[in-house]
């Protein structure tokens, strides 16, 4: 039934290549049972029919409906459930394909279609010769149907009614309890996708683009001078990308060329907003943000690889260009704007990127790698004095765009050492080198070292254990001058400061041919920055996790889970413009619990059930001493899920599912817990933010098999 | 600088101590070090290297094996049918399993057999699936953390199905976790991307099979990683915000945080880790009565533009 295909010797002139240097590194190490190695001189396949290979040809899968009550009053709820709809919903399942005898395939995947979170396929082609794919796909998150604010949206700009009396401060803003309204701050995703692949016997060719649009509103903050207002920032913008690429492989090569064009574009323009106090001087009342500006990324990267005799030469580089003219607006609008020096900004910045990368057995048992990796961005945006009208009300003198140009280099080294069948130790070393423009530091170096040790000491039993090192140091740390104010000179930016690091991780894991399996793993990190007397000063993390899962039988199987980890982190301050006099300490811990069961093929093997249990809690507690110790309120996320599902075969070809989510949420922030818009004097908030809810999932699937 | 060298000197020496110590206890025996896995080797290269191939192809293994349905679902995919390049379209069921021999007679002479129970190393097992899927998805396969980590194709991946469950957006993010425990409690927490329902997998971002650039990411740097679904912070801005240009994960932890906006740490003292000059950033920040630095958005309720403003007037990040 089935042809013997011939393998196909093009490029030879790079599979010379490709052997020069394998032969030329070190003598033949090669091993393994790939296909290349076949010794196929006794291979007689003149009587190979394959008689009793089956292949279906015509509909299979399975379609499905469903329909469901969503309990949406606290929309966080849907970031569980892939839908805020508050009640009835409904969405499509499917999982179909269509054979020819020829081999050509037509298949219809949907899962959730229907929700915000929903996706879809179509694929038609002769798989492993050519595919075409029509996709869509949704994404979701949902932050908290609770926030409270007077303003209104509409297009560019958020208004206040028409009645608005401003105040000095927020308690001083006579109707602002009578105008505030709930807004909804979520977004929404849809992504359109289409790809075409074409493989021939020597090369692979695919061609993407992807739409994706994006709406809904998110928190944004306008202020002037020292006041300020949340506001929801209307979110509407797209993203259109392009991508090809082409790649040729021979015997003992494979290179090709990807390259890619995005396109970003935002319906919005700027962001202005009514100011709701009182102006503190001049007639600041309207303010005007700049939102993310359109902007073109253009990519291309060429690719090679080189192996044999189990030496790999693999060559990257790749070149990129991210541009954005967006007209400026202009400098201020309360007032005459000062002359900007160019109408937009025309910026351009192109980065380099180049790999070269090794990897080979040199002896029986030890492989080594050695990689060599260069980075560049150089920022080609002119630099100009621009004027600044601080926050719409004052002329601050003029100021020029830094560039932030960075070079990277990096180089690695590493071997792995296998001692027998059951013990090998990898390690490696890394240097990285960066260079910057206008930061306080030209240049960072870091060292790191690293080694895995891996031992199975049993069929059953195995074990790891992981230890890194990293030193990052640096030239001479002088505070930039460009800032307004300058920097304590005891100030080290954290990521700019020297460092020590070290990390340890252990892992045992049991995994007999018993129905029991185990695993637990222990880490623990450290950052110490030992030249930092302002700043971050050191970093502590310790984590851990034990899962079990036990097989009763083929159709009962139980597992259970525990994370648990810890960050505590310590900087230090000073109000005087000296040594450190204030000092915060945040602890941070959360713990993950989870359970579930899977009992199948009950009721005469029609019923299948499934339930899952998790739960899961997170906290930060920050203290700040300064000669007092006055510890922060509440920050805490608790969860309890709980997933469960039956499904129940009708008959042959129909099926039924329930399913079923519950969830408890409860979290609080410091920031707004328990806090009314006018809790502070200067500052319109939402109001209190945290949530608080019990909600329920019910859904139940009728689907039918082809 | 010389302080820094001692340290990390010293750390240079507990690394070759552990190599020492490693090197020591492997010229002990082994009792657990079964043989029988190293003969089975041995046999299987010695097969390899003859190439006995059977008389009829898969025909010769059904004979057996076809009252396996685990076996016969490999026709269900793209493994099983006779498509280009398809194992079915060359050696067929030997194509993987390697040449018959006399597995035939009797069936105990051993295949070349897949998964973490194999007696095959993950290297060799990888060797077969690497002999036909060397393309660009793969291509920095080899050196990459999984297969430094002797992580075989099948410890993932299934090919007697026409689902490769792995494939499958619904279970993947599972699959990964089962190893990156501390990524399944990250995804866990309070903010994190949309992992743990699946709008959005692993894959989304990484490559597993290796790739050009760190931690498998499937871009050349991590910001290019991000701007992929956050094209509106990849600029260029006029007022750039330095470590927002440098690596967005200076500030955000991708898998998830306990803190809101997947941040490391909280506002304001995220910002006054890098943020001390005269005036107000260099003040403590006390908790209680709320203020505008300790509560709202804290620095962020005037400084909004931290990702960089195109605002002429943004140089402070407030337009």
């Amino acid at each position: 039934m089935f042809a013997i295909h011939k393998n196909i010797k093009t490029g030879q002139r790079l599979s010379v290549l490709a052997l020069a240097i394998s032969a030329g590194i070190s003598p033949a190490l090669a091993d393994g049972y790939g296909l290349q190695n076949a010794n196929r001189g006794k291979a007689d396949t003149s009587k190979w029919e394959c008689k009793r290979c089956t292949s279906e040809s015509g509909f299979k899968g399975s379609i499905g409906i469903g329909a469901a009550y969503n309990d949406a009053s606290d929309i966080h709820f849907g970031n569980t459930t892939g839908t805020d709809t508050d009640g009835a919903v409904g969405h499509l399942e499917a999982d179909l394909i269509n054979k020819s005898e020829s081999g050509y395939e037509t298949s219809f995947t949907a899962n959730k279609l229907g929700y915000d979170t929903g996706s879809a396929k179509v694929e038609t082609g002769m798989p492993g010769h050519y595919q075409i794919a029509l996709g869509y796909r949704g994404l979701a998150n949902y932050d908290t149907n609770a926030a409270l604010t007077p303003y209104l949206n509409s297009g560019d700009d958020l208004y206040l009614p028409s009645n608005w009396q401003t105040g000095a401060i927020t308690s001083q803003m006579p109707s602002l309890f009578d105008d505030i309204n709930y807004v909804e701050l979520k977004s929404q995703r849809d992504l359109f996708l289409l790809d075409a692949q074409y493989k021939g016997t020597f090369y692979q060719a695919d061609i993407n683009y992807q739409h994706e649009k994006r709406e809904g509103k998110r928190v944004f903050s306008g202020n002037f001078l020292t006041n300020s207002a949340m506001l929801a920032e209307a979110i509407d913008d797209t993203t259109d990308e392009f991508g090809a690429k082409i790649y040729f492989n021979g015997k003992g090569w494979l290179a090709g060329i990807d390259s890619s064009f995005s396109q970003y574009k935002n319906d919005h323009n700027s962001l202005t907003w009514q100011n709701a106090f009182s102006p503190t001087f001049g007639a600041a009342y309207t303010g005007q943000s700049a939102v993310s500006p359109d902007n073109k990324a253009y990519r291309i990267g060429a690719n090679a690889q080189l192996s044999g005799n189990g030496h790999q030469i693999l060559v990257h580089m790749g070149l990129a260009s991210f541009t954005q003219d967006e007209a400026f607006l202009p400098a201020t609008i309360n007032g005459p704007s000062p002359a900007l020096p160019v109408t937009n900004l025309d910026g351009k910045v192109d980065t380099t990127d180049m790999k070269l990368k090794y990897t080979g057995r040199v002896i029986r048992g030890l492989s080594v790698r050695a990689s060599y990796d260069y980075s560049d961005r150089d920022n080609k945006t002119a630099r100009n004095p621009y004027p600044q009208v601080i926050t719409d009300s004052y002329y601050a003198g003029t100021a020029i765009n830094p560039e932030y140009d960075r070079t990277k280099q990096q180089a690695k080294l590493g071997a792995k050492y296998r001692f027998s069948r059951a013990i090998y130790l990898d390690s490696g070393y890394q240097y990285d080198h960066n260079d910057f423009s206008d930061l306080d530091r030209d240049s960072l170096q870091q060292n790191s070292l690293f080694a895995r040790l891996s031992y199975s000491i049993s069929p059953a039993w195995s074990t790891w254990i992981k230890a890194d090192f990293s030193d990052r140091t640096g030239s001479a740390y002088n505070a930039v001058s460009t800032t307004n104010s300058p920097s304590n000179p005891y100030l080290r930016k954290s990521y700019l400061a020297d460092r020590k690091r070290q990390e340890y991780q252990l892992s045992v894991s049991y995994s007999p041919t018993s129905p029991f399996s185990a695993s637990a793993n222990v880490r623990i990190s450290q950052d110490d920055y030992d030249d930092t007397l302002v700043g971050l000063t050191k970093v502590d993390a310790q984590g851990y996790d034990i899962s079990a899962n036990y097989m009763f039988s083929d159709e009962l199987s139980i597992n259970a889970y525990l994370n648990q980890d810890w960050r505590d982190s310590d900087q230090a301050g000073s109000s005087n413009f000296s040594l450190p006099n204030w000092y915060a300490n945040t602890d941070e811990k959360s713990t993950l619990v989870g359970a579930g069961i899977d009992y199948i093929h009950l009721l005469d093997k029609k019923l299948d059930l499934g339930f899952d249990y998790t739960y899961s809690d997170g906290q930060s507690d920050t203290e700040i001493t300064q000669g007092l110790t006055s510890p922060y309120g509440d920050y805490f996320a608790e969860k309890h899920n709980i997933n469960a599902f039956a499904t129940y075969q009708l008959g042959e070809q129909m099926a039924l599912r329930f399913d079923w989510i519950f969830e408890h949420y409860k979290d609080s922030d410091w920031l707004n817990q328990g806090l009314t818009v006018d809790s502070i004097p200067n500052v319109l908030i939402f109001g209190d933010l945290s949530h608080d809810y019990n909600a329920h999932y019910l859904g139940l699937t009728f689907s039918y098999q082809l | 600088m010389s302080e820094n060298m001692g340290w990390f000197t010293g750390k240079l020496v507990q690394l070759l101590l552990l190599t020492f110590v490693v090197a020591s206890f492997t010229t002990m025996a082994t009792p657990w070090d079964d043989k029988d896995p190293q003969e089975v080797e041995a046999i299987l290269d010695k097969k390899f290297a003859e190439g006995k191939y059977s008389p009829k192809g898969a025909d010769s293994c059904l004979m057996c094996h076809r009252k396996s349905p685990k076996v016969m679902a490999l026709f269900d995919g793209v493994h099983g049918s006779d498509i280009q390049a398809s194992p079915m379209a060359d050696l067929q069921c030997e194509a993987c399993h390697g040449p018959m021999g006399k597995h035939n007679r009797g069936g105990k002479e051993p295949m070349i057999t897949f998964g973490s129970d194999s007696p095959v190393p993950a290297a060799k097992q990888n060797s077969v699936c690497m002999s036909c899927h060397n393309d660009d998805q793969r291509m920095a396969w080899e050196g990459n953390h999984h297969d430094n980590a002797d992580v075989s194709c099948a410890d993932c991946h299934q090919v007697h199905t026409r689902h490769d469950p792995i494939a499958d957006r619904s279970t993947e993010v599972e699959v990964c976790t089962s190893c990156h425990t501390q990524q399944k409690a990250d995804i866990n927490k309070r903010s994190s991307h949309p992992l743990k329902w699946q709008q959005m997998v692993c894959t989304d971002c990484h490559n597993p099979h290796g790739s050009l650039s760190d931690a498998n990411l499937k871009q050349m740097s991590v910001n290019e990683n991000c701007y992929s679904c956050h094209a509106e912070k990849r600029g260029p801005k006029l007022w750039e915000h330095a470590p927002v240009t440098d690596n967005c994960a200076t500030c955000h932890n991708p898998h998830g945080s306990v803190n809101e906006a997947m941040l490391n740490s909280k506002p304001p003292m995220l910002c006054q880790q890098c943020h001390a000059s005269v005036g107000h950033t260099s003040n403590a920040v006390f908790g209680g009565k709320p203020n505008a630095f300790n509560a709202g958005q804290s620095c962020m309720n005037c400084h909004s533009q931290v990702h960089g403003s195109n605002h002429p007037s943004g140089k402070l990040l407030q337009r």
